[in-house]
């Protein structure tokens, strides 16, 4: 029986040693003064597409490494697919990892020869591996690419095979380091649909993913964790998120005929509001107006009164970005 | 027919080991076909190596029958095993570092380590390819001493020398699997690798007998496994000695290899360990 949750973190902490040199020589180690992971806690539900999100150096790579058993924590216990970080190959033969580093083939092999050579590592028998491996190969689009040389691959087939690579033993997990890091747009876009829809959906496999890319995390995930400095600062799906920091909503509000004076009023109405748009020939204006939606028809008023008429108005969910730049900016005021 | 399913060849070609190596055997063979010119600059190597050596000892031959007319060998013959096997055991120590560092510079090593494979297998495995090579290689030498420069293997005792062979692989196999650790922890294992392969060149009756060496230096051979490996393997192959015959050599091979092996394996474990705990274990 699968355990309810896939993954299941409890106060992990991980410090690194850093070298420095002295006189000018000769290394030694000292201890991090901030932790690279700082007393993580989090719970992953299977089945979920879970996005990580942050900066360079947020600590989410090593944060991957540590549930994949690759470095071995400071502190803390972890969880994945109901086996303890002690477990090591029981958890390795449940999770397949992605990671952006695409010098992580055999560049003088095929793509083919590649998946055949990891198929062998993870124990498969050698009758089973040619018909997964041209299974996965039709599935991530490789199949024509297949007998070519790894080296020959764009960026967006490299990452392609990596996909392939981590499917290899079927796992119910999945991590995956930054796996678009280097696409064009269109590669991206076969690895999104690849990720969200086939993997995720059809197959329910758990996603947990690492991006500093916004508009990635809230095309594909779930739910969100925003990681800063070793930290979980927020945790959720997009309404949580949304609620929580009282991010509900922006209305656009479009307007005729109206007196460039009133953006004042609006601006000191509203906290946040703005003008974003001002016609002199037509004195159209355009009001972005932060509201839950109850004194919106006050700012319709407030507009009306001075003569303005309304032409459109418009709900704009607050975007990840915004929800990203105010988590971090509540975290660095003091 | 029914196959056994509990038959040896079953339980052996189903054990994961053998799927490992098998698919370890196949990526290094097939990576190394992809260089083709490297394997004839090996062979016509060898062959230019072996004539430096003849003729080396065509020219101080008379001088040295002292040493050999009682051994009833020549002192090319003595040579040829001296660089056959020197080169042997150095390239099969070296590989187990050579081809960790390799990993983690062409940046495969993390993607084999977040396999369920145990890394001691991959570490095995990883080699095997090398070893089955060199072990051509060395045939090589005697095959082109045998038809080119007079070679004759006439009093070989095939089944000692086989032995002594495999005895050769799992002691040095032992050094290698230390320098293996130090590479990972450290990056760096070469010059204690180069620094013992010279000792073992100069001390071990590679070039010349041990026993023309002043005694406190016979005595540092004693040390040093590459000394019983030839003194046996000469034997072996020009004197048609027996196991019995060449016991020393065995027993001081067997302490090696049990007394080494288990504390290379646990040098190296540590070495992960610590390189998992540091976070470097795919830093070069």
């Amino acid at each position: 029986m699968k355990p309810p949750c896939a993954i299941k973190i409890n106060g992990l902490i991980k410090y690194y040693p850093i070298s420095k040199r002295r006189w000018g020589f000769f290394f030694s180690s000292v201890s991090q003064n901030r932790p690279a992971v700082d007393n993580i806690s989090l719970e992953v539900e299977q089945g979920q597409f879970f996005g990580l999100l942050g900066q360079n150096g947020a600590g989410k790579t090593t944060l991957i490494k540590m549930l994949s058993t690759l470095i071995i924590p400071t502190s803390g216990k972890a969880e994945v697919n109901g086996y303890g970080l002690e477990n090591e190959i029981a958890i390795k033969k449940s999770i397949g990892i992605v990671s952006g580093d695409e010098r992580s083939f055999f560049w003088r092999l095929t793509g083919r020869q590649n998946l055949e050579f990891f198929a062998g590592l993870h124990n498969i028998k050698p009758k089973h591996i040619s018909p997964r491996v041209e299974y996965l190969l039709e599935l991530i689009g490789l199949r024509e690419s297949g007998d070519e040389i790894f080296r020959s691959y764009s960026t967006g087939m490299k990452q392609q095979l990596s996909i392939a690579r981590a499917l290899l033993h079927e796992p119910c997990i999945l991590f995956l380091d930054e796996p678009t890091k280097g696409l064009d747009p269109m590669a991206l876009k076969t690895v999104h649909n690849l990720l969200r829809v086939q993997l995720g959906q059809q197959k329910k496999i758990t996603i947990f993913m690492t991006t500093h890319r916004l508009d990635e995390a809230e095309k594909l995930c779930d739910r969100i964790a925003i990681m800063h400095q070793g930290r979980i600062l927020a945790d959720g799906t997009m309404t949580n998120l949304r609620e929580a920091l009282g991010l509900t909503g922006r209305y656009q509000v479009t307007a005729a005929d109206v007196n460039r004076d009133i953006s004042g009023d609006i601006e000191r109405y509203f906290s946040g509001s703005k003008m974003v748009f001002f016609d002199n020939d037509s004195n159209m204006v355009k009001f972005e107006i932060k509201s839950d939606g109850k004194n919106l028809g006050t700012a319709i008023d407030l507009i009306r009164s001075c003569g303005g008429a309304i032409m459109d108005i418009r709900h704009t969910a607050v975007s990840l970005e915004s929800i990203y730049e105010a988590i971090i900016h509540s975290r660095k005021q003091p | 027919m029914k196959t056994n399913e509990h038959s040896w060849w079953n339980q052996l070609s189903g054990s994961s080991l053998w799927l490992i190596s098998r698919s370890f055997i196949k990526k290094d063979f097939l990576e190394d076909t992809s260089y083709r010119l490297a394997f004839a600059i090996d062979l016509v190597g060898t062959f230019l190596e072996i004539a430096l050596f003849y003729f080396i000892a065509v020219l101080i031959g008379k001088s040295t029958d002292n040493y050999f007319i009682l051994e009833n060998y020549s002192y090319f013959s003595f040579l040829l095993v001296g660089i056959a096997f020197t080169k042997f055991t150095n390239n099969g120590m070296r590989s187990f570092s050579h081809k960790i560092q390799d990993y983690q510079i062409t940046g495969t090593l993390e993607a084999m380590l977040s396999t369920p494979t145990p890394i001691y297998k991959i570490l095995f495995s990883s080699v095997l390819w090398q070893h089955l090579y060199m072990i051509f290689i060395t045939i090589m030498y005697f095959l082109i001493g045998f038809t080119f420069f007079g070679l004759t293997l006439n009093n070989a005792n095939w089944l000692t020398a086989c032995c002594i062979l495999f005895l050769t692989i799992t002691s040095f196999g032992s050094l290698g699997i230390m320098a293996a650790s130090f590479i990972m922890f450290y990056k760096r294992g070469d010059p204690v690798l180069w620094l013992f392969g010279i000792i073992s060149s100069v001390l071990g009756g590679v070039y010349f007998p041990v026993k023309i060496l002043p005694e406190w230096l016979q005595s540092i051979s004693n040390y040093l496994p590459i000394t019983y490996v030839l003194k046996a393997m000469r034997k072996a192959l020009f004197q048609r000695a027996t196991l019995a015959e060449i016991a020393p050599q065995i027993i001081a091979l067997l302490l090696f290899s049990f007394v080494l092996m288990p504390l290379s394996l646990m040098f190296f474990n540590r070495s992960v360990r610590n390189a998992k705990k540091a976070g470097t274990l795919t830093h070069f």
